[in-house]
């Protein structure tokens, strides 16, 4: 079990990016959830004993992993929000020195390891590639491969998804549902998707602190009744904005359509009662969210 | 709205401002600017008497080389600073954000470049401002070495030479990172530009360069050195021109900096060209992919993998020897990937194997470089530019990671922190092995191909591995210290250039010592025959130290390792937590600090310790006044017994010196001067023990009644030391001593250690002076030669000596006079040398020799060292032969020649015993007939020395060493002919005009030997004036003069001058007047001719062909000048040629008229150098 007790980070020049967080969080998928520049990575960096809090406490299965972060590092499969990969090496040349950084093994050995690992990721024709010549993704995929690798007791993935086509996501939302079943897999990410998919629990973070900790049924069933959604000209999203909680707005077939939430019940003229989604939950766990900012398509 | 490169620009500027290392540069220019303002770094011109002019810092000149050799530093920072201002905006992708603005690769460029240069350009300012604060404020006028303020002399430099430089050095570290997009590219060039200019650009220059090729050069080399050196510095052209010239600008001048500004807008264009190139690809790609990959590729993407659970994967953190290894291993695959690697390696290569060709020895001839010598003349250089290269790629791997972005992912592994640094410090240790075995290699392979040398594997092991590996490894131990407790690149570049450029500081004070010498930059001296014996302890405890510090450093790096970004509010540690910090690193410090405190009481014990220094500052205070000037007593004869334990370093003396009262009053007491390593002082008078007063190192010896004129006294002595005892601060040389490998003692009292071997009669003059109490030699006034003048070296009169001395049995003992006696029992050696023939000075040299012999001479070697012993046997056979016709017949039995291990570098001739340092003579190489030559010299002693000692006073070195050189000249006409002399003399001139110091030259009857530049004085010079009076005056009057002046002067007891030789000369001279006319300008005058042909024609007549010109005397001097035309433009001995003799006083001009019954192609004053001149290279003409 990862507990995380009244974790600060402040830095320098007075910049608070964790402010007292608590967190319990047990074997399975546990999403963090948040903005950008809500502290999600900072609280991963700090999980993986890359950066020392200022203040707190986190243990692992009652070790404190801030006093002895070598605890960890032992057991950890981490993946950065950003990283880079040497590139004069090739794929699997990268792969395989990871690997034997972590110390991990394997029966038929940590060549056939690493082959296996990439094949996992779909980089088996790359492999012998340099680095130098790989897309973002597939750097991203030698990430999780690594990550992946060894029989981590925490994996932590921070927004593994950027940069991934929707095959690759799918792909990655398998083997991180699968290493989930028996050890504790932390999920950064800024996607509503990620969590929807992958978390039955999941903490929202905001500002540098945690603004709820709870189950996508938990946060949906609190709105349940309270989301509609209508027809709006462009002119008309800002004040509807300031009247109500609105929670997404997009368009379908060239014309404007917001969602939103009522806590009353009492929805304006035009809008219908709609099924509430995590994203609603999302943005009203939040707080709120600035209307005409996040039109998105209607494919979307 | 600002255009965009003014924006960039502006921030560049601001941020390199911000930069450590551009503070650290300003930090050592303002250490620079004041250690110039003290005097310590100025043109070497001017007369170095007190009160002598001396060159001034603030002159044109002056700032403009000075700044020339800061540009160095700016090569380094700058162009660096210039690199990695790109390299950071490619490694933070910073690139790909700038991509879709309206700045243009042009713009970034010029943007980026301006930037860096105005910082740089500014740092220049500040230089320029803190050497007018230290010239002119801190110092004033009243400093010799400071003149007025000229604000042009500061300006004009910092305009045409500094800021241009700036430019281009910036726009070359813009170049290389947008060429290369890698950091150690940028550190590569800088040090490749370097190599380029110290091994090429400014010390190539074989007499047979041709001038267009040397201009060349001067308009190639970017500092512009060549030409300050060569057409400003190269021959002194007095203070007066150094302090008022402006910088004489010509041509090749103008050309260089042309280049400058070419090259820097060359470089700028190629970067934006560039630039354009990279705009196109995506940053976090180096190079463009291959192919492009599509995102699907590989296995069918709906095809279901097996389980992750299936491969079975175990995770355990490695062993800490494991992930050394793994790392390690790594490291050294990127590392071996490395372009600059392989061309560092090459030009390092070339620097040693051209050390093979080209060392230089005594007198400006060739040396025969061993194994050994080539390690330690390599030392300085080759720790210099690993310790540089190291740097770049140490740094590198510590910061790859974080340059990588791979820091996260490589953090948080299992890995042991020790293991991340051990791994990347291993594995950049053995780059520093890789390259040590790919020099050691070529030198071998060099030292095999090389005609003369030797190739030895282990010499070449104990200096460059044994030695140099503790150096390096400190080196990456620090720098891996300095990263991780600072984690910035340029800080630890800022360091690590600040401790070399310190430590370069201390070693051209002479500052450094054991204890602060990390790198051994010159400390080492090397002797095939004494392997680093002298100051082993040291030696060794210096190389513990480094390996001690070196590990502890490295503990230091492990533990301030961040690979956890630390947060300043938690990590703040109290008394207690740094006390508990440092607890760990204790072991080791106490154990650094332990060797430390070993090495200080080694050297402390030694001839520079405090105890031997108040020794020798105790014996002058005590002494000076009272016995400078008292009545000593001369020797009559000298009994020895010497007992040597060389491998101990120890010996015991039991001896006797008969004096003698050879004055006119009777002496009541006299001094006799002791050392402090004499233990167990027993001392006897006239056979009875007595118990002298003695004190701070000299006894006072009273006799019961005074010692009359004429009257002799035996004193007795016996005492036993070790000498010399401990280590010297800092591995200076020693010309005597007593080591395992050899023994060298002699009666000069005054010795390089400090110390006496024996007894000396009378107060040493000259023990415990140092700097600050050094006076000006005391002068001698016109007509000084007139009154009993005692001799300049030894005793005022002539002994007899037995010197038995009993050693190991495989040790031969050479010493003055014959050997009577040789006896061997057991394990030990005992040997009898009895000088009959009086002598003034004796020496005692043993080692276990080889020995060649031959008519009344022998020749003792060591056996590696045999390559000369043929030339030196015969030369000394010619010595003795030809000498003995010319001078007077030789008085000794067999004349002698030794060699003793190279711990210092000079040669001396005792009576019938002379001895060479290694490095002389033996190890000389064939060119210019070098053995031959100094043995020569050193033959010609037994005349000029030994039988005709000079009197002290001036001149005394003209009588010994001019007349040897001169000597060898007759010597080397007699045995190899015209054309061999002639280069001998050409060498001689050249030297004399290179090392001479215009201002402060004395006539040769003046030269004392106290100011700069007299050294050259009384040998080159010397000897070719005596060559050039043979010329004019004529070879057989001369020769008959010489031999006459031995005669007279050769038993004392009064000792001539030079005027007395003249008066010599003079008796024999075919024309006195003349005589009086050339040696009055060459010996109480400083003339010099420079002549200038200039018009000169030929036409076919009917008697062949007639030539025609003029001949200009430049310079001063009036001599008779042979012009020849010659057939060809080399021509050999006995070539055809016609010549004519002309008288060309100074400033006049005479026409030449010659008719030649063959065609000339060119005209030449002095054809076969017989007349010391400047500039004879333009006194040639070619038809």
């Amino acid at each position: 079990m990862l507990q995380v007790r009244e974790l600060g980070k402040t830095y320098p020049g007075g910049v608070a990016a964790l402010k007292l967080v608590d967190l319990d969080v047990e074997n399975g998928m546990f999403g963090l959830l948040g903005p950008n520049g809500a502290g999600k990575s900072t609280l991963m960096k700090i999980l993986a004993g890359v950066l020392e809090p200022s203040s707190g406490a986190v243990h692992l299965d009652d070790m404190d992993i801030i006093a002895d972060p070598t605890f960890v590092r032992a057991r950890l499969g981490y993946l950065p929000q950003d990283f880079g990969l040497n590139p004069e090496l090739t794929g699997e040349q990268m792969l395989r020195y990871l690997l034997e950084l972590k110390g991990v093994s394997a029966p038929k050995g940590i060549k056939h390891l690493s082959h296996e690992l990439l094949e996992r990721v779909n980089l088996t024709e790359a492999r012998g590639r340099k680095v130098g010549t790989y897309s973002g993704g597939m750097k991203q995929r030698v990430g999780i491969a690594q990550a992946i690798a060894g029989d981590p007791r925490i994996v932590i993935v921070d927004e593994p998804t950027v940069g991934l086509d929707p095959t690759e996501r799918n792909r990655l939302y398998g083997l991180l549902a699968e290493l989930a079943i028996d050890r504790i897999v932390i999920l950064s990410t800024h996607l509503v998707e990620d969590i929807a998919i992958l978390c039955p629990r999941f903490a929202l973070i905001r500002r540098g602190s945690v603004v709820a900790d709870t189950t996508p049924s938990a946060a949906l069933a609190k709105l349940a009744g309270g989301c509609f959604e209508g027809a709006v000209d462009r002119g008309e999203l800002a004040s509807l904005s300031e009247q109500h909680r609105v929670t997404r707005s997009f368009l379908v077939a060239g014309q404007h359509r917001v969602r939103l939430f009522v806590d009353d019940g009492d929805a304006p003229a035009g809008f219908t009662s709609a099924a509430p989604t995590l994203e609603d939950a999302y943005h009203v766990l939040l707080g709120s969210v600035d209307a005409g900012v996040d039109i998105e398509a209607a494919s979307a | 709205m600002r255009s965009c490169w003014r924006v960039v620009a502006g921030s560049e500027f601001v941020l390199t401002l911000k930069r450590p290392l551009w503070w650290v540069l300003v930090g050592l220019l303002t250490v620079l600017s004041f250690g110039i303002s003290t005097g310590s770094m100025k043109v070497n011109s001017g007369d170095s008497s007190v009160g002598g002019k001396s060159a001034w810092v603030t002159s044109e000149v002056s700032i403009t080389y000075l700044l020339s050799i800061s540009l160095l530093l700016y090569l380094f920072f700058a162009l660096m600073t210039a690199g990695t201002a790109v390299l950071r905006d490619d490694e933070q992708n910073t690139l790909s954000l700038l991509r879709p603005t309206r700045l243009t690769p042009a713009e970034y460029v010029l943007g980026k470049s301006v930037g860096v240069f105005g910082a740089f350009a500014l740092a220049g300012v500040v230089q320029v401002a803190l050497m007018v604060l230290c010239n002119h404020l801190l110092h004033s006028t009243a400093d010799t070495w400071i003149g007025p303020l000229q604000p042009a002399a500061y300006v004009l430099p910092l305009l045409t030479l500094l800021l241009p430089n700036i430019a281009l050095f910036v726009s070359v570290g813009v170049l290389t990172a947008l060429a290369s997009r890698r950091a150690v590219a940028v550190y590569i060039v800088p040090v490749f530009v370097l190599l380029v200019c110290m091994f090429f650009l400014w010390d190539f220059e074989p007499t047979w360069l041709p001038t267009w090729l040397d201009g060349g050069l001067m308009i190639a080399d970017p500092f512009a050195l060549r030409w300050i050196l060569e057409t400003v510095l190269a021959a002194d052209r007095g203070v007066d021109f150094y302090n008022h010239a402006r910088l004489p600008w010509d041509g090749v001048m103008v050309g260089n900096r042309v280049l400058v500004v070419a090259t820097t807008a060359a470089a700028t264009w190629l970067a934006v060209r560039r630039c354009r190139s990279v705009w196109r690809t995506p940053t976090a790609s180096r190079r463009k992919p291959r192919q492009a990959v599509r995102a699907g590729e590989g296995r069918n993407a709906a095809a279901v993998p097996a389980p992750l659970a299936t491969l079975g994967q175990r995770q355990r953190a490695p062993s800490v020897w494991r992930s050394i290894v793994t790392v390690a291993t790594f490291e050294l695959r990127i590392l071996a990937r490395r372009p600059g690697l392989y061309l560092f390696i090459p030009l390092l290569l070339v620097f040693v194997v051209s050390k093979i060709w080209g060392v230089e020895g005594p007198f400006g001839t060739g040396l025969i470089v061993t194994a050994g010598s080539l390690g330690v003349e390599a030392v300085i250089l080759l720790t210099t530019l690993i310790c540089l290269a190291l740097l770049f790629y140490t740094v590198e791997s510590l910061h790859r990671e974080r340059a990588q972005k791979l820091d996260g992912i490589y953090f948080s592994t299992p890995i042991a922190s020790s293991a991340l640094v051990v791994g990347k410090v291993l594995a950049n240790f053995a780059v520093a092995l890789f390259v040590l075995t790919v020099l050691t290699a070529g030198a071998l392979l060099g030292l095999a191909a090389h005609p003369e040398s030797t190739a030895a594997v282990t010499p070449l092991l104990l200096v460059w591995w044994v030695l140099l590996l503790p150096t390096l490894l400190f080196w990456i131990a620090g720098v891996s210290a300095v990263y991780a407790a600072t984690g910035h690149r340029l800080v630890t570049y800022g360091v690590a250039f600040g401790g070399l450029v310190f430590t370069g500081y201390g070693l051209v004070t002479n500052e450094l010592s054991w204890l602060t010498n990390w790198p051994l930059w010159g400390t080492l001296r090397w002797s095939d025959i004494s392997v680093f014996e002298l100051n082993r302890t040291a030696l060794v405890l210096n190389r513990v130290g480094a390996l001690v510090l070196a590990a502890l450093l490295l503990q230091a790096a492990i533990r301030v390792f961040q690979r956890r970004t630390r947060d300043p509010l938690r990590s703040r540690l109290g008394v207690a937590g740094r006390l508990r910090a440092a607890r760990g690193l204790a072991p080791l410090g106490i154990g650094a600090l332990g060797i430390l405190i070993a090495l200080q009481r080694v050297v402390a014990a030694g001839p520079d310790g405090d105890r031997a220094k108040n020794f020798r500052e105790d014996y002058r205070k005590a002494h000076h006044d009272t016995w400078l000037r008292a009545a000593t007593p001369g020797l009559a004869d000298v009994q020895l017994d010497l007992d040597l334990e060389p491998a101990e370093r120890a010996f015991r003396v039991d001896g006797a010196y008969t004096v003698v009262n050879h004055l006119t009053k009777p002496i009541p007491r006299f001094a006799v001067t002791t050392a402090a390593h004499f233990r167990d002082v027993h001392w006897t008078l006239g056979g009875e023990r007595i118990e002298p007063e003695s004190k701070a190192g000299l006894v006072v010896i009273e006799p019961s009644k005074p010692l009359g004129p004429g009257a002799k006294l035996t004193l007795g002595f016996r005492y036993r030391g070790k000498f010399p005892a401990g280590s010297s601060r800092h591995g200076m040389k020693a010309d005597q001593f007593i080591l395992p490998s050899g023994v060298v003692l002699t009666s000069f009292g005054l010795s390089s250690v400090g110390a006496t071997a024996f007894p000396v009669v009378g107060y040493m003059n000259g023990v415990g002076v140092d700097r600050d109490n050094k006076t000006e030699p005391r002068r001698f006034f016109p007509g000084f030669h007139e009154r009993r003048l005692d001799p300049y070296l030894g005793s005022p009169t002539t002994f007899t000596s037995r010197i038995r001395i009993t050693g190991p049995a495989d040790f031969t003992f050479n010493s003055v006079g014959e050997q009577t006696s040789d006896q061997t029992e057991g394990d030990r050696r005992t040997v009898v040398w009895e000088a009959k023939e009086p002598v003034r000075f004796f020496n005692v040299v043993g080692a276990r020799y080889q020995v060649r012999r031959g008519k009344g001479v022998a020749v003792f070697y060591d056996q590696r060292h045999p390559h000369n012993v043929d030339v030196m046997l015969r030369t000394l056979e010619a010595a003795r032969k030809h000498y003995g016709a010319w001078f007077g017949e030789y008085p000794y039995a067999e004349l002698k020649l030794s060699e003793f291990p190279a711990l210092a570098t000079y040669a001396q001739g005792f009576p019938s015993n002379i001895t060479f340092a290694e490095g002389i003579g033996f190890l000389a190489d064939g060119k210019l007939n070098a053995a031959m030559g100094i043995t020569a010299h050193e033959a010609a002693h037994q005349w000029w020395a030994n039988l005709l000692t000079p009197g002290e006073g001036p001149g005394a070195a003209v009588l010994a060493e001019s007349l040897s050189h001169f000597s060898t000249l007759l010597l080397l006409e007699q045995l190899k002919g015209p054309d061999e002399t002639r280069a001998f003399a050409k060498m001689l001139e050249r030297r004399y005009l290179k090392n001479r110091r215009t201002d402060g030259e004395r006539p040769l009857s003046r030269v004392d030997g106290s100011r700069e530049g007299d050294t050259t004085l009384f040998y080159e010079k010397g000897g070719m004036v005596f060559w050039m009076l043979m010329h004019q005056a004529g070879r057989e009057p001369l020769l008959k003069g010489l031999k006459s002046f031995i005669a007279q002067y050769r038993n004392g007891p009064d000792y001539p001058a030079v005027p007395d030789l003249l008066r010599a000369l003079r008796a024999h001279a075919a024309d006195g007047p003349d005589f009086d006319r050339l040696s009055h300008q060459l010996f109480e005058q400083v003339v010099l001719p420079e002549y200038r042909l200039t018009d000169t024609t030929k036409r076919r007549v009917d008697a062949g062909w007639q030539l025609s010109g003029t001949l200009r005397n430049a310079g001063t001097g009036d001599f008779d000048v042979r012009v020849a035309a010659v057939a060809s433009a080399h021509p050999a001995a006995g070539a055809e040629r016609c010549e004519q003799s002309l008288r060309v006083l100074a400033g006049a001009t005479v026409s030449i008229a010659l008719t030649c019954p063959f065609e000339p192609v060119e005209v030449v004053v002095d054809p076969d150098a017989q007349v010391l001149q400047v500039g004879r290279s333009a006194a040639r003409s070619t038809l």
